[in-house]
């Protein structure tokens, strides 16, 4: 069969290598930053079209103006990231980007009440009560894994393999001895990422609760308009810690990447690490999508906590 | 200027509402304390319930933090709210429960109703009201140097 194959010649050798770097990187970009940026944006657009039913149209277009423009700024760090070969970095940053939208334009420029009468509730708001469950320990289960993994790794004795005796496997093949190294320094900036998400997540997580009233006589409105946010900001935060570990688990399976000749069961947790990273990633991008939108609709919500 | 109950969307029980009038002489911090106080002398906030954070009322009216921080400053001065640093500020159990505090309370809002009641059968506006009760308070503070409030020591 190899006989039949096009032999590429010098010349071609030349000008090919720099155009496959170009591929791959567009690849990655395309996988890393473009699919998860492409799937958020696309709930994003369908969770303000179902929101237009109950909120007033000017919020809802502020809010997916927000979002969407904090998507493009976290495409194009992510891009930035890739082409600056921090790959593994890149989705992280588009839920970053994502996460500063939804702080910068939809908590912070909240527009203030106006007008010479205002009213206000004596209501505590508690960030919980905006919240599902799960996402808070979700949350911090996540943070606490991918900033402590530099660490964890560091612990971990390297694994070293030797040359397999002839013949023991059944093939030809000469394996030299070799020892690998847990990857420490790659995961110091994911961690560092992890923990800046962390940061903003909770400033941003803060400020939802305090979202000024924006619809007079429709209280109920405006629990909802702060109740997305909470979510849309829980969901970043979430997808950054998620996309984090993944990149790490990834990562950490260099560590245990003897060739499968050599310790069977090494190479297979190799390839566990490999593939919860692929998963957790799926998980992020799943939870991101699921928690940007509009939790239900006034109609469906329970008449308990409707309170009309 | 007056407290207005009403059912809240949240997800707890029903709160008071307070309102600001931007226009009024009145101080916004004084309206709000004029109006917290109250709700706590009728009863209407309940000792250890638990106020706002600053920061949650200050965006909701649209003030700056200074001006609710002021009001709720004013409020522990006069015994009626206790500042717990992250926990927030709590009404202090003792606030609006004393029984001659709570008689008394009782035969102003009596009073206050009345003159709602006229002031309504003669169409007049809440600022005409409130002005002409303004008015007539203000020789009795004049007279009465420690400006004894409800619940105790307010400096108006």
């Amino acid at each position: 069969m190899t006989a039949h194959l096009p032999i590429p010649d010098a010349g071609q050798l030349g000008t090919g290598l720099p155009g496959t770097v170009l591929w791959m990187r567009a690849l990655l970009t395309l996988a890393y930053a473009g699919v998860p940026a492409l799937l958020v944006a696309v709930s994003v657009w369908r969770a303000a079209h179902q929101a237009r039913r109950d909120v007033p149209d000017v919020v809802v277009s502020r809010v997916r103006a927000a979002r969407l423009t904090g998507l493009g700024a976290g495409l194009i760090l992510g891009i930035a990231a890739v082409w600056s070969g921090q790959a593994l970095l890149t989705p992280a940053a588009v839920a970053a980007g994502y996460l500063f939208g939804v702080l910068l334009a939809e908590l912070l420029g909240a527009p203030r009440p106006s007008g010479s009468l205002r009213i206000a509730s004596l209501q505590t708001r508690r960030i919980r009560s905006y919240l599902p469950v799960w996402s808070m320990p979700v949350a911090l289960c996540a943070a606490v894994l991918a900033i402590a993994a530099p660490v964890i790794l560091a612990m971990l004795p390297a694994v070293r393999y030797g040359s397999p005796a002839a013949g023991d496997q059944g093939s030809g093949l000469t394996l030299p001895a070799a020892a690998l190294h847990w990857p420490v320094a790659a995961c110091v900036p994911l961690a560092v990422v992890a923990v800046l998400g962390l940061a903003a997540g909770g400033l941003a997580l803060r400020r939802a609760p305090w979202l000024p009233p924006v619809t007079p006589g429709q209280p109920e409105v405006d629990e909802r308009i702060r109740r997305s946010a909470a979510r849309a900001v829980a969901g970043a935060v979430i997808a950054i810690e998620l996309f984090v570990l993944a990149a790490e688990a990834i990562l950490a399976s260099d560590g245990l990447a003897v060739p499968a000749p050599v310790n069977g069961h090494l190479y297979l947790g190799s390839r566990i690490f490999v593939w919860s990273g692929i998963s957790l990633a799926a998980m992020a991008v799943a939870v991101w999508c699921r928690l940007g939108r509009w939790k239900g609709t006034l109609a469906s919500l329970p008449a308990a906590t409707r309170q009309d | 200027m007056s407290s207005v109950p009403a059912s809240h969307p949240g997800p707890g029980a029903a709160a008071p509402l307070l309102q600001v009038d931007l226009t009024s002489p009145v101080p916004p911090y004084e309206q709000l304390r004029e109006q917290i106080a109250g709700l706590i002398a009728t009863g209407g906030l309940q000792a250890g319930q638990r106020l706002p954070p600053v920061r949650q009322l200050a965006a909701d009216l649209g003030l700056a933090s200074g001006t609710v921080a002021r009001s709720y400053r004013e409020l522990e001065h006069a015994g009626l709210v206790q500042g717990r640093g992250r926990h927030g500020t709590v009404i202090r159990t003792g606030a609006g429960t004393d029984a001659e505090e709570q008689a008394r309370q009782r035969a102003l809002s009596d009073a206050a109703g009345q003159l709602a009641g006229i002031a309504q059968d003669l169409g007049l506006t809440d600022d005409v009201v409130m002005a002409a009760v303004r008015n007539a308070l203000a020789p009795l503070r004049s007279r009465r140097p420690s400006g004894r409030a409800l619940h105790g020591e307010i400096s108006p």
